[in-house]
């Protein structure tokens, strides 16, 4: 896997940042309102949202149960199943299907997973064409980056840098207008779906019931990509099958209004074997979830059903963005399964992007604990990489700040202690093992009294 | 939901706010009437109509004795061979959300509410069901066995607000939904 990070690190924002006015600042405010109107005018809310997580529970309780079924009956249908283990093996399975049919041009519709496993690099190192058909995906194909928000790929830009992009590329000259931009875009993007032998749609959930998978979209492309070309791949993680049919009508009650605060999307495409003169398959990818389904005290965050919410609640990341997250996933969600799905030895500090506010947790429509993952993720990485000394001095404030008297006996001690050093000169550069601290920054001088010590005396 | 208010009246009201438009007809004949009032409106002599039942073929008689053309598939699959007005039946329809529902068991049967810019659904009255509930417990019947169709599931025109956050109506899909409601 070539692109991923070594090690998942808040990325710096560029010079002249301006958070306030940031465009990902304005659409995540603009999506959380349209979320909380669509939401409003549901009565039960509460109770879908935990029909949704039972639902979702029970799925990866029994999840090898249910991938078998989806198998047989995708198979019933006429698809062909593949599992694919990670990235590697993912790419291997849908580069041989290409190559068996012969195929140069490909088209393919918004899926995380497939920027999970990088297909599109793997596409072209092949030497075949790969387009991106979302508006938004294409737009940033174009400009070579990568998503900023799941469900808004391209928010971060602003009409003039896209009317510059798409004049480059498409060789006209566009005015800086989104109405025709998006017809210029739609023009080139629709002789690219005539041409191209082979579609790659990702899934938002596959009915294990009816093998059906089910693709969630308002722009038409995954339909046009799962319509137009003979050869249609699909690609899904393990763990978006669902049991029955009839839990679309909980999941889609959920994710229209989470995401984008409709009722409904445009389309919603349920597909179940090909059409006639149609081959389909699909590819099962686990690529690190089995290990996070093996660990119960996180495997909640693959209840996720990808719709964005927490994100656009979230205070952080409506300041640092989508591309501070470093990789594919972001937001609170990112925070934690990105650290899980990477397994990154090296220490992560994703999770300790949060104010632990607890909005996402009351934004996610399956109700995931969110702010409990990401203490636990930031406890593995203390217990990871803290030196001894870290840990006792740590523990030492826990031990000190779980009871009052110990707490005002402590720090007496410890300011009394902090007026010495400075009397020796020495609060600026602390000696070891507290220099760490004073490498890049002062220790500012505490007062002489605790604010209970002020407080007693008027 | 408000029980007062009639599938039709629901399924009406939630069309419109995704950004289409619905014409109650009281007979079959009034449906065929509008349909050609479109296609008259835009000096149409050709529209795609891929896999329509033989339930309407009233209207592939009104439509040819007028002389106009309802193609099968589109004369050529290139973006200048789309007909400007997609014509299709959709086998069922949610009053809860607005939504149209298209059972393909071929390709063409796709193009036509996909394809051209114009989409002119046709629906009869007793095919709403009042939710998506009742939508999946009639639906799995026929996605249980054997071939299985494709289903679509159609709320408005294709939308696309990717360009900060602007919705734009007629994204790749049609820009323009017109749902012509009639008796069986
Ligand atoms: S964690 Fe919840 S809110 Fe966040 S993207 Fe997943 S489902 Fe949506």
């Amino acid at each position: 896997m070539s692109g991923l990070p070594q090690t998942l690190r808040i990325q710096q924002p560029p010079p002249g940042f301006d958070p306030g006015a940031s465009k990902v600042a304005k659409a995540a405010r603009h999506a959380t309102l349209q979320r909380s109107a669509a939401i409003a005018e549901v009565a039960n809310w509460e109770d879908l949202r935990a029909r949704a997580k039972v639902i979702r529970a029970y799925t990866l309780e029994h999840i090898d149960v249910l991938l078998q079924q989806l198998e047989v009956n995708f198979r019933g249908a006429g698809g062909v199943v593949h599992y694919a283990s990670d990235a590697r093996s993912a790419c291997t399975i849908l580069l041989d299907l290409a190559r068996q049919h012969g195929v140069r041009r490909v088209v393919k519709s918004k899926s995380m997973v497939s920027e999970e496993l990088e297909v599109n690099e793997a596409i072209q190192r092949a030497g075949l064409e790969v387009v991106e058909t979302d508006l938004g995906e294409f737009i940033i194909q174009l400009a070579g980056e990568r998503p900023s928000h799941i469900t808004a790929p391209a928010i971060h830009k602003s009409t003039e840098e896209i009317a510059t992009l798409l004049s480059r590329h498409l060789g006209e000259s566009l005015p800086p207008d989104p109405q025709a931009l998006l017809l210029a875009a739609r023009a080139y993007l629709r002789k690219r779906f005539l041409d191209a032998e082979m579609g790659i749609i990702g899934v938002n959930f596959a009915v294990a019931e009816t093998g059906t998978l089910v693709v969630v979209e308002n722009e038409g492309n995954a339909r046009l990509v799962s319509t137009l070309p003979r050869l249609l791949v699909a690609i899904m993680g393990i763990e978006k099958v669902t049991p029955a049919l009839l839990d679309l009508a909980t999941f889609l009650r959920l994710l229209p209004r989470s995401a984008t605060g409709q009722v409904m999307t445009s389309y919603v495409s349920l597909i179940s074997g090909p059409y006639p003169g149609q081959e389909l398959h699909l590819i099962v990818v686990d690529n690190g979830r089995r290990r996070i389904l093996g660990d119960p005290t996180v495997r909640e965050i693959l209840h996720c059903i990808r719709c964005g919410a927490c994100m656009n609640v979230c205070p952080v990341y409506r300041i640092i963005g989508g591309h501070a997250y470093g990789w594919v996933y972001t937001g609170p969600m990112g925070a934690i399964l990105s650290p899980l799905l990477l397994n990154a030895e090296t220490t992560s500090d994703l999770p300790f992007a949060s104010t632990l506010c607890g909005a996402c947790r009351e934004a996610c429509p399956v109700d995931i604990d969110l702010p409990r993952l990401l203490l636990e993720l930031r406890r593995r990485a203390a217990s990871k990489v803290s030196t001894p000394s870290e840990r006792w001095m740590m523990s030492t404030w826990a031990f000190a700040g779980k009871s009052r008297e110990r707490f005002s006996v402590g720090g007496k001690l410890v300011r009394r202690f902090l007026r010495v050093a400075r009397n020796l000169g020495s609060v600026q550069r602390l000696f070891p093992p507290l220099a760490g601290w004073t490498i890049s920054r002062d220790l500012p001088l505490p007062p002489a009294q605790s604010f209970r010590e002020r407080w007693r005396k008027p | 939901m408000n029980a007062r208010l009639g599938f039709v009246d629901r399924f009406k009201a939630q069309v419109e706010a995704a950004g289409g438009k619905v014409v109650v007809c009281r007979s079959r004949e009034e449906a065929v009437g509008v349909v050609r009032q479109e296609l008259y409106r835009r000096n149409l002599r050709e529209v795609l109509g891929g896999g329509l039942g033989g339930r309407w073929a009233s209207l592939k008689e009104s439509l040819e004795s007028w002389g106009a053309k309802l193609l099968e598939t589109p004369p050529r699959l290139t973006p200048d061979g789309i007909p400007e007005v997609g014509i299709g039946e959709a086998e069922y329809a949610v009053a809860e959300t607005g939504t149209l529902v298209e059972v393909a068991w071929h390709r063409e049967r796709l193009l036509s509410s996909l394809l051209p810019p114009v989409h002119i659904a046709l629906l009869d009255e007793d095919r709403i069901v009042p939710d998506l509930d009742s939508l999946f417990v009639v639906l799995l019947p026929l996605l249980s066995q054997g071939p299985r169709p494709r289903v679509v599931c159609i709320t408005g025109p294709s939308r696309s607000a990717d360009i900060e956050k602007l919705l734009i109506l007629g994204a790749h899909g049609p820009r323009e939904l017109i749902v012509v409601l009639s008796p069986p």
